[in-house]
C-alpha cells in the first residue's frame, strides 16, 4: 500500500495514563489508516478509547495521559514529534480537525457565532480585513447551510437549536480549510432527524471539499451508512479493520459477530438481545494474550498466550485473531 | 434590564427603612441619658431638662421616630450628640477617607488577584501555585488588626519606611494646605497639583490599603484559579485549541471571560467586607474616615451618629449587591430572560 494515498496512518501507537491505581493502558493500536477523500469509521463501545483516539491525533491529551511509542503520520510527518506551538499553528484547524459529540457544550457560551468562527479564521487567514473577514464567515455560515447567516451569527449558542449550533460547530471546524475532519460522535446528541440533516450535511461536505473524515461513532447502523471502510475497536485495540460490506455481512472477529447480534433489528422483535458475557477489560490489568480472550465463546488455551497478530485475511481486511480460519461467517444467533 | 434595576432598587428603599427602624429603636433602648450627654457632665438639672426639649427627647418615642424620618427624608441625620455638629457634614467629611481606602484596595485586590489566579491555574500543582494557595489561605484566614499590627512593626518601627498612622503629615498639613474640590484628598492633590502632598497621602495610604486588601486579594487569586480550573476542562475550551486559537486567546480571552462574572461578583460584595473591615483598620491607623468615626460615636452611645453609619454601610452594601446582580445579569444567557431576575 502506497502512504502516498494515506492522510493519516498510525503505526503501534501505545497511549498510557498515570493514574493513582498505577499505569492504564489505554490505547494500543498496531496499524491503522486513513485513505484520502474516504470516510473512516470507528466503532466501538463507551470506554474503548475512540475519543481518546480523536485527541492523541490533535496532540490535546490531558495531562495525566501521554504516548508510549508510536507514530502518528499526517501527509507523511510525524505529529508526535511536533511542539505544541507547531501543531497549534499549522495542524489543528489548518489540516486537522474536529467536530464534537455535545454542540451546545463545544460553543463558548459568553461569545458571538461571529465572534467564534471569524476568531478561527483569522487565526490561519492573518492579515484579512474587517470587510474580508465578514465575508468569509458569511460564506462558512452558508457552506453548513444555515439560513440567514447574517442574523445567526449575531447570536449567542444558547439561542441556537441543537442541529444549529453543530452546523456553527462544524463552520468554525472547516473555516480554516483543514483536510482531515474526525467528527467524534458528532451526532450522538441530536434528534434523529436532525442527524439525518447533519450527516448528510457531512457526506456532501466531504465531498464538495475533498475532505477525509474519521467518524467515530458507537453507532454501527449509522457508521455503516456513511463510512467506506470500518474500524472494530474494542478496550484501545483495534480488532478488525475492514470495508463496510464486509464488516456487516461477512464480521469475521467474534467480537465483531457479538457487536453486530447485540443490535436491536425488527426480526429480534420480542426475543432477548444476546449479550456479551465478562466484563469490560480493566486498562490498569490487561491480558496479555488476546484482549478479548476471557470473554470468547471460541477460547482456547493460546488465545491468553501470545497476542494476536494483526494480519490481512482478504485484501484490505485485517484481522487480530488467532482463530480466525476456525470462525466461518455464520449466523447471528449462535452466541448467547 | 431597566424594569430589573428598578425593582432592586425598590426592594434596597425598603431595606433601608427597616435597617434605619431597626437601629433607630436598637439605639434608644440601651441605657443612656443623650441629654446629659449633649450639655456635659457638670450642668444642672435645669439645663439637661432644657436639652431634652432642645433634642426632643421630652416626646414619646414614635413621635420622635416620626420626627427623624421625616428629618432623614430632607437629608437631615440630626446633631451630633458628643461634637454638636450636623451628622450630615462629620459623614461628608469622614466617607470619602474610607472610600479612598475600599475603592483602591478592591481594585488593588482585583489587578494582582487575578493575575495570579489565572497563573497559579495554568501551573497547576507546581511550586508557584502551591506557594500562591498557601499565601492565599494565609491572608484570608489572618486577623485584620493582627496584619494591621505586623505591617506596623515590620515597615514603621522596624524599617521606618513608612509612617505609622494618620492619613497626612500633620506640619505638611499647615505648610501646604490642600484645597478641597471632591472630598476625596489623593484626588483633590493631583486636581490641584499638589505633588508633594500626594506623595505624603500614599505613604500614609499604603499600609491600611495593605491591610485592607489582603482579604480581597486571596479571594480573588484562590477564585480565579478554581473557576479558571473548572472552565479550562469545558468541552469548548477543548473546541478552541482543536481549531488550533493560540493559547494566549484561550486562556485571556475565551476562559477568562467566563471566569470574570463570578470573580467580580465576589469581589464586589468582598468590598462590602472590606467597608465593615475598615472599622477595625482606621482604629488601628488613626485614620479620619467612618470607621473611626463609628468607633467613637459607639463608645459615647451618640445615637444620631450611629444611625448616619448604619445608613451609610447599610446603602453601600445594597448598591455593592446592585452592582454584584447587574454584573451577573451581563452573561448573554441571563440578558435575554424577561421579567426574571
Amino acid at each position: 500500500m502506497n502512504s502516498k494515498d494515506n492522510v493519516l496512518e498510525i503505526k503501534d501507537l501505545k497511549v498510557d495514563a498515570h493514574t493513582v491505581m498505577g499505569t492504564a493502558e489505554l490505547l494500543n493500536i498496531k496499524h491503522l489508516e486513513i485513505k484520502t477523500g474516504e470516510i473512516f469509521g470507528i466503532i466501538g463501545e463507551s470506554g474503548a478509547g475512540k475519543s481518546l483516539l480523536a485527541l492523541t491525533i490533535l496532540g490535546l491529551l490531558p495531562k495525566n495521559v501521554y504516548v508510549k511509542n508510536g507514530q502518528i503520520l499526517y501527509k507523511g510527518e510525524d505529529l508526535l514529534k511536533k511542539s505544541q506551538e507547531e501543531l497549534s499553528q499549522r495542524i489543528r484547524g489548518k489540516g486537522i480537525t474536529m467536530i464534537f459529540q455535545d454542540p451546545m457544550a463545544s460553543l463558548n457560551p459568553v461569545f458571538t457565532v461571529y465572534d467564534q468562527v471569524s476568531q478561527v479564521i483569522s487565526r490561519h487567514n492573518p492579515g484579512l480585513s474587517k470587510k474580508q473577514l465578514y465575508d468569509r464567515v458569511i460564506e462558512m455560515l452558508e457552506l453548513v447551510k444555515l439560513s440567514d447567516p447574517e442574523n445567526t451569527m449575531k447570536k449567542y449558542p444558547h439561542e441556537l437549536s441543537g442541529g444549529m449550533r453543530q452546523r456553527v460547530l462544524i463552520s468554525m471546524a472547516l473555516s480554516a480549510k483543514a483536510d482531515l475532519l474526525i467528527s467524534d460522535e458528532a451526532t450522538r446528541a441530536l434528534d434523529v432527524t436532525i442527524q439525518a440533516g447533519i450527516l448528510k450535511l457531512l457526506e456532501e461536505l466531504a465531498e464538495k471539499l475533498g475532505l477525509s473524515t474519521l467518524f467515530i461513532s458507537s453507532n454501527m447502523a449509522l457508521a455503516s451508512t456513511v463510512c467506506q471502510r470500518l474500524g472494530i475497536l474494542y478496550a484501545g485495540e483495534v480488532l478488525e479493520i475492514g470495508r463496510v460490506e464486509e464488516i456487516i455481512r461477512n464480521p469475521r472477529h467474534v467480537y465483531t459477530r457479538s457487536f453486530l447480534s447485540s443490535l436491536p433489528t425488527v426480526e429480534k422483535k420480542g426475543k432477548p438481545l444476546p449479550i456479551i458475557k465478562g466484563i469490560y477489560p480493566d486498562p490498569l490489568n490487561k491480558a496479555k494474550g488476546c484482549i478479548f480472550a476471557d470473554r470468547c465463546p471460541d477460547y482456547s488455551a493460546e488465545c491468553s498466550q501470545n497476542k494476536p497478530t494483526y494480519h490481512e485475511v482478504i485484501p484490505g481486511h485485517f484481522l487480530a485473531c488467532i482463530k480466525e480460519e476456525k470462525h466461518k461467517p455464520s449466523s447471528d444467533n449462535d452466541m448467547d | 434590564m431597566w424594569k430589573f434595576i428598578i425593582r432592586r432598587v425598590a426592594i434596597g428603599i425598603f431595606i433601608l427603612f427597616v435597617v434605619v427602624s431597626t437601629t433607630f429603636f436598637f439605639s434608644r433602648i440601651v441605657p443612656s441619658e443623650p441629654a446629659q450627654k449633649w450639655v456635659g457632665a457638670h450642668a444642672t438639672e435645669e439645663q439637661i431638662e432644657a436639652a431634652k426639649i432642645e433634642l426632643g427627647l421630652d416626646k414619646p418615642l414614635y413621635s420622635q421616630y416620626i420626627k427623624y424620618l421625616g428629618d432623614l427624608l430632607k437629608g437631615d441625620f440630626g446633631m451630633s450628640i458628643v461634637s454638636h455638629r450636623p451628622v450630615s457634614l462629620e459623614l461628608k467629611n469622614a466617607i470619602p477617607n474610607t472610600l479612598e481606602l475600599v475603592i483602591l484596595s478592591v481594585i488593588l485586590a482585583f489587578a494582582i488577584g487575578l493575575p495570579i489566579g489565572v497563573y497559579s491555574a495554568i501551573h497547576e500543582n507546581t511550586i508557584f501555585d502551591h506557594l500562591g494557595r498557601f499565601i492565599s489561605v494565609g491572608v484570608i484566614s489572618m486577623p485584620t488588626f493582627w496584619v494591621a499590627l505586623m505591617l506596623q512593626i515590620i515597615f514603621s518601627t522596624k524599617l521606618g519606611l513608612l509612617p505609622l498612622t494618620g492619613q497626612m503629615d500633620t506640619i505638611l498639613k499647615l505648610t501646604n494646605p490642600l484645597d478641597k474640590i471632591t472630598g476625596f484628598a489623593m484626588l483633590d492633590s493631583v486636581i490641584t497639583g499638589n505633588w508633594r502632598v500626594f506623595k505624603d497621602l500614599i505613604l500614609h495610604a499604603i499600609l491600611p490599603i495593605l491591610t485592607l486588601m489582603s482579604y480581597s486579594l486571596g479571594l480573588t487569586s484562590r477564585m480565579t484559579r478554581s473557576i479558571l480550573l473548572e472552565v479550562l476542562n469545558e468541552d469548548y475550551i477543548r473546541a478552541s485549541r482543536a481549531y488550533g486559537i493560540k493559547e494566549r486567546i484561550v486562556i485571556w480571552k475565551y476562559a477568562i471571560k467566563n471566569v470574570l462574572g463570578t470573580v467580580t461578583t465576589v469581589l464586589a460584595l468582598s468590598a462590602g467586607y472590606a467597608l465593615v473591615n475598615t472599622f477595625v483598620i482606621e482604629a488601628v491607623f488613626s485614620w479620619p474616615g467612618i470607621g473611626s468615626y463609628i468607633s467613637r460615636s459607639v463608645i459615647n452611645l451618640d445615637y444620631p451618629a450611629i444611625i448616619g453609619v448604619t445608613l451609610f454601610a447599610s446603602v453601600s452594601y445594597i448598591i455593592l449587591n446592585l452592582i454584584a446582580d447587574i454584573i451577573v445579569a451581563l452573561d448573554p444567557r441571563i440578558r435575554f430572560v424577561k421579567g426574571g431576575d
